[in-house]
């Protein structure tokens, strides 16, 4: 299948209004049965992450074999991802504000990752979740530095942006935390660099933070063993960041992902808002600690249909959208995680080619043959 | 490095913040949590039917209480947290003594939390409590009322006087006291023994228990005679709302100073604003109010009050344009059903107000 967009509005205005019900009635019922199961399930959620932290603090720093220290950096990296993305980016959506728990309340939550939190609500949970895979208003798209269809103009640079996507992807918490920078505007001058100093500031009190943290306060507490203890770290927070950039790329950037423009969007209602949502998503499958240490990004549909509903119901949740697609024929893109992530990187190759039409197509054999 | 280079103070200031810390010590036992006051649920007794006394023991670092105050409590009711204040039903003394408390709580119909209290708590489990606060406490400094004292107590109101007495008994068993108590029928006596027994405790004690279904509610005449030298006491009165009100006006008018006076409010059922007409939300931190007209939305209005309130989506998807509510009733735009009161952070983008309303953080 190819990635352009495609129309959008294939159902009639009475269908349309009537799939935008249906979607409202799922999240209705979710809303209205929220309650302890809910509460048990995220404070189970941060039990293990503290414990798990501790853990692996604990064997790296005290660790006398190779064996205890790994055990450790993977203890820490899991406690890292279940934050960041169980925890954190749930309970920053607002999923678990109903409760009133001043410790996971969405306004004042703050993660363990470089970005800062009030600038993350501010580009994911407006800007990404509100125009999801619009070209040119969601910034997540391809994070302004990868072409991933072919609506957009390609450019030579793009020929090495697999070697982008890698070290965006080792480096990612630090690409979401300067996310906001926006670094594309900055180059073809629509803002300036001025505007930008509330944000570089914010930036830089969270970003000395985490890496006070995990690179001086850490090490120092442990003495003669400090590298150990920085590099275990390290490692830890690389496996996150390689964890959580691989689970986002498979959720907007699977080969059958849509894309959209401006105008298609432009004054659309509730109903054509899930519709989009729908067509630029993608989930997979997996066993349950593949849904839990994914944050349930894994039902990426749910997500983006119900982003402050808890998402551990989003299984639950998926049988009846499933039936909701069925119904009105709209795709339901899903696979097992291992596929749809196969096509993530065959997307970003293949966007890394220039389209059919370019003359260096016909000049470079190599990409003759594509 | 020596001992005093290193940055002590800042250490431990961190450490008492940290949620690990905290999180390691609450594991080996939740009283040792540097953030929260644990009290330890030890038994729940129930005192009349819907009337039950939650025997709890704070932890060490708990500050105490002066007899007649009260302490916040908070649980869990089906996933939701709410905090409630109950008046302590012990005396300090008591506390000192044994290391427990009591709050005896009366289940106040469709309430969200006191009928529930006795089924969501668990004998053995840790509920958090808040620091000891209140004035409805013995007014040592003014010496000229303290001889002669009238309370007045309703229903579960006596929990609070019940405190003040023990303690009285304690110190001054021979004050002249004139104790009235009003319950609905025999059925709904709260503290029935410690009720006989307090006679034989004072030598200068009258009590009288009134039950309001047989004799009716309190009259100034009826107040009068079981108290004709009401003027001359210290008025301690804690009932509900409308009790109070009266008997602070059929005191005032029999001569007593308001000065004499002192009451507890337990809150009352408010008054539901029906919207007839616009109603006006006020914004507390910037000190700027509006009238509601047409079903705007709460960020709507607060931008035509001349705000600029953060905001993303404005369609309730993003939470960017939260806010909290200090009072009032708001309605969901889009689905018409009221916001629950408990909810204090709200989507201004999506909510409108239903009579006024008061927003804390604009
Ligand atoms: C200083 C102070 C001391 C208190 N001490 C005690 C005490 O010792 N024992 C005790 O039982 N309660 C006491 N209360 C009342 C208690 O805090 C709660 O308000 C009460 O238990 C109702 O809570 P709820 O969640 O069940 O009701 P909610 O769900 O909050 O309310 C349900 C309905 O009942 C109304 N309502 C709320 N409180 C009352 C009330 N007190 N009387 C009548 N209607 C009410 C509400 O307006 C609402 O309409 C005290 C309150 C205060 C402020
Ligand atoms: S502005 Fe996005 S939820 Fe209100």
């Amino acid at each position: 299948m190819d990635m352009r967009t495609r129309p959008l509005n294939l159902m009639t205005v009475t269908e349309l209004e009537a799939f935008g019900k249906e979607l409202d009635g799922i999240r209705e019922r979710a809303l209205a049965d929220l309650g302890d199961r809910d509460a048990r399930y995220i404070r189970e959620m941060v039990r293990l992450q503290k414990q798990a932290e501790i853990a692996g603090r604990l064997l790296i720093h005290l660790g006398r074999s190779p064996l205890t220290w790994g055990a450790g950096v993977v203890s820490l990296s899991v406690s890292k991802i279940l934050e960041n993305m169980e925890i954190g980016h749930n309970v920053m959506h607002g999923q678990y504000d109903w409760m009133n728990d001043p410790s996971l309340q969405s306004q004042s939550y703050e993660w363990d990752t470089a970005c800062d939190a009030e600038s993350w609500r501010r580009t994911h949970n407006y800007e990404h979740h509100t125009y999801t895979n619009i070209l040119g208003k969601d910034r997540d798209y391809g994070y302004a530095i990868l072409r991933l269809s072919e609506e957009e103009e390609w450019k030579p640079r793009h020929l090495l942006q697999f070697g982008n996507y890698v070290l965006l992807s080792v480096f990612f918490q630090w690409g979401v935390a300067l996310h906001e920078l926006e670094f594309d505007k900055l180059r073809d001058g629509s803002v300036t660099l001025k505007e930008k100093i509330p944000f570089l500031k914010r930036f830089a009190r969270k970003g000395l933070k985490q890496f006070g943290k995990d690179y001086l306060l850490f090490p120092a507490l442990a003495g003669p063993g400090a590298l150990k203890v920085a590099a275990g770290n390290g490692l830890a927070n690389l496996g996150r960041n390689l964890w959580a950039s691989t689970i986002i790329f498979c959720g907007h950037f699977t080969e059958d992902a849509q894309v959209f423009t401006e105008a298609e969007c432009e004054g659309e209602s509730r109903a054509q808002w899930y519709y989009r949502q729908m067509l630029g998503s993608s989930n997979f499958t997996g066993g349950q600690w593949l849904h839990t240490l994914s944050g349930h990004l894994s039902y990426q549909i749910e997500h983006h249909l119900f982003p402050d509903v808890p998402a551990h119901r989003y299984p639950e949740m998926s049988v009846e959208v499933q039936a909701v697609c069925e119904k009105y024929n709209i795709p339901y893109n899903t696979g097992s995680f291992g596929h749809q992530y196969l096509t993530v990187l065959k997307r970003v190759l293949r966007s890394s080619l220039p389209p059919e039409d370019h003359p260096l197509r016909k000049r470079i054999p190599f990409l003759r043959r594509n | 490095m020596t001992s005093q280079s290193i940055p002590l103070q800042p250490l431990l200031r961190a450490a008492t913040r940290s949620d690990t810390l905290d999180f390691v010590l609450s594991a080996i036992s939740p009283q040792f949590s540097l953030k929260r006051h644990m009290a330890r649920l030890l038994a729940i007794r129930e005192e009349c039917p819907g009337t039950h006394t939650l025997l709890l023991q704070p932890g060490a670092r708990w500050g105490g209480f002066i007899a007649g105050q009260h302490v916040g409590i908070t649980v869990d009711v089906n996933g939701v947290r709410y905090r409630r204040t109950y008046s302590l039903s012990c005396s300090p003394q008591y506390y000192e003594r044994y290391g427990h408390i009591t709050l005896t709580i009366k289940s106040v119909a469709d309430g969200r939390v006191s009928p529930r209290l006795a089924e969501v708590l668990q004998v053995g489990s840790y509920l958090e409590i808040s620091a000891a606060s209140g004035e409805f406490v013995w007014q040592e400094d003014k010496q000229v009322y303290t001889e002669r004292t009238l309370m007045l107590a309703a229903g579960s109101g006596i929990t609070p006087i019940r405190s003040l007495l023990d303690e009285l008994c304690e110190s001054r068993p021979q004050q002249d006291v004139v104790l009235l108590v009003y319950v609905r029928h025999a059925g709904e006596r709260i503290f029935k023994q410690w009720l006989e027994s307090l006679p034989s405790q004072f030598s200068h004690l009258r009590l009288e228990i009134r039950y309001t279904d047989q004799e009716g509610e309190i009259t100034p005449e009826n107040l009068l005679a079981a108290c004709p030298d009401l003027s001359e006491r210290e008025l301690f009165v804690c009932g509900p709302q409308g009790f109070m009100d009266k008997v602070r006006q059929y005191t005032l008018d029999h001569g007593a100073q308001v000065a004499q006076i002192h009451q507890e409010s337990f809150g009352s059922r408010p008054q539901r604003v029906v919207s007839s007409g616009p109603a006006t939300v006020s914004f507390q931190k910037s000190g700027k109010s509006i009238r509601s007209t047409d079903g705007k939305t709460l960020l709507e209005l607060a931008e035509l009050a001349g705000l600029s309130p953060k905001y993303g989506c404005r369609s309730g998807i993003c939470h960017e344009c939260k806010c909290q509510r200090g009072s009032g009733s708001l309605i969901h735009a889009v689905t018409g059903q009221p916001i629950p009161d408990e909810q204090q952070q709200v989507q201004a983008c999506i909510v409108i107000p239903d009579g006024d309303v008061t927003i804390n953080s604009l």
